[in-house]
């Protein structure tokens, strides 16, 4: 099933929250969601509206035993408080030594893992994100990571280009917008330039292949605030 | 619904800046804050259980499995901030949804006429809430039978053919009633 189009996509976050989606197209459209944002924020809507009727319901007290599993259940995946021996001591220091070692690799990978730094979130508006716009790791901004969040439409014979719109100057175009998945973008010089004195960037449709005049041609769908990178 | 009860039930409503601080105390294995959300929302969910499963045992073993799951995974919480409660509610209706096929007993025409009556009364009860309030006047504006199907599907826990079977309708129009009352829904929400 194609998932594209906000309407769809709506409707089925609305019949998952309903319970009406069963089955496998109930488990398609959470793995949509896992990649999809605005498949995700339409589920997230949908769960605030209904959870109303759940609070409407006469609360019923569960019986204790309820709690007592769930604590032993909780409890048996810790560790319980060791027995004191020189063994033992000396097992806690090496588990100690290795969380420790855990603990420096995995701020080493949660570095690398670190989201980058978003320029732009590009989309009709907030909950119809459709492009990422984000700045590459290192001091300067050499090239920008564009990644698909939501549904493109596919116009035949179009393309969707980026442009950074600098303050009192001309729009410079950042090339072409990808249809799917995730794009590293390297930047000229002037494109480098444009987007760094740029507030505000937009996208617009362009013959395939974009504009042929080195300036928007087609309708301009999106113009979105440049964010301040902290 | 005696305007007293009306009002116990509002008063003893969760507050989410509460919800979500025990939240984020469990993501950093704090067990006597999981027991202190379970005290606050567990008889709400187990409500919400009970309705959709109809077997007290098999509600109460989810409810369990719920906790254990919400202890696991209250860091995935961290991105959807500010709704703790719908976020709760719909870890627990997954997991009963998820359970139900195999093991909930049929609906009778009987209950689903029980149901059906008892419809107007859970939608009076959330009428002090604004988002309850803004979903009671959305749900008002839809005739009075596909709105029924809804409150089936999302209460009961009915599927399409159960709901086709309780109402007495063809499924195709159920279908069909549940689709674009849910557009309708949006359309009114958002206004």
């Amino acid at each position: 099933m194609r998932y594209e189009g906000p309407e769809l996509l709506d409707r089925l976050a609305g019949e998952h929250v309903l319970g009406t989606l069963r089955g496998p197209a109930r488990r398609r459209f959470e793995r949509v969601c896992e990649v999809n944002v605005a498949a995700r924020s339409a589920l997230e809507r949908w769960q605030d509206d209904w959870s109303a009727l759940s609070l409407a319901l006469d609360p019923v007290e569960p019986s204790p035993h309820v709690w007592d599993a769930v604590e032993r259940r909780i409890r048996a995946s810790a560790p319980t408080s060791p027995a004191r021996s020189w063994w033992r001591t000396w097992q806690v220091g090496l588990a100690a030594s290795l969380l420790a070692l855990a603990l420096i690799i995995g701020l080493m990978v949660r570095e690398q893992l670190r989201p980058l730094p978003t320029l732009a979130l590009l989309g009709p508006d907030s909950a119809h994100l459709i492009w990422r716009l984000e700045r590459a790791r290192g001091p300067e901004l050499t090239s920008v990571t564009i990644r698909v969040v939501g549904p493109v439409q596919a116009v035949s014979g179009k393309d969707y280009e980026l442009w950074a719109l600098p303050k009192g100057g001309n729009p410079v175009s950042l090339g072409l917008l990808p249809g799917g998945g995730t794009l590293e973008r390297k930047l000229t010089e002037p494109q480098r330039l444009a987007l760094v004195a740029a507030e505000k960037v937009a996208v617009s449709v362009e013959p395939a292949g974009g504009s042929p005049t080195g300036l928007p041609t087609g309708p301009i769908i999106i113009v979105t605030n440049v964010l301040p990178v902290g | 619904m005696s305007q007293e009860r009306a009002t116990r039930k509002l008063a003893s409503e969760p507050d989410s800046a509460e919800l979500e601080a025990l939240l984020a105390r469990c993501a950093r294995g704090d067990a006597a804050a999981l027991e202190r959300l379970y005290t606050s929302v567990a008889p709400i969910l187990l409500a919400v259980l009970m309705r959709m499963l109809r077997r007290r045992d098999l509600a109460e073993d989810v409810l369990q499995d719920v906790f254990v799951k919400v202890w696991q995974q209250a860091k995935q919480f961290d991105r959807i901030r500010g709704r703790p409660l719908a976020w709760l509610v719909s870890v627990a209706r997954n997991r009963a949804i998820d359970v139900q096929r195999a093991s909930r007993p049929v609906i009778t025409l009987s209950e689903s006429h029980e149901v059906l009556e008892s419809v107007p009364a859970a939608t009076q009860r959330i009428e002090g809430s604004a988002l309850g309030a803004a979903l009671l006047r959305c749900l008002e504006q839809i005739a009075a039978p596909q709105r029924r199907c809804l409150v089936l599907a999302y209460q009961e826990g009915l599927t399409q053919g159960e709901i086709a079977r309780a109402v007495g309708e063809p499924l195709g129009t159920v279908k069909s009633w549940v689709r674009r009352s849910l557009i309708n829904l949006r359309r009114c929400l958002e206004s």
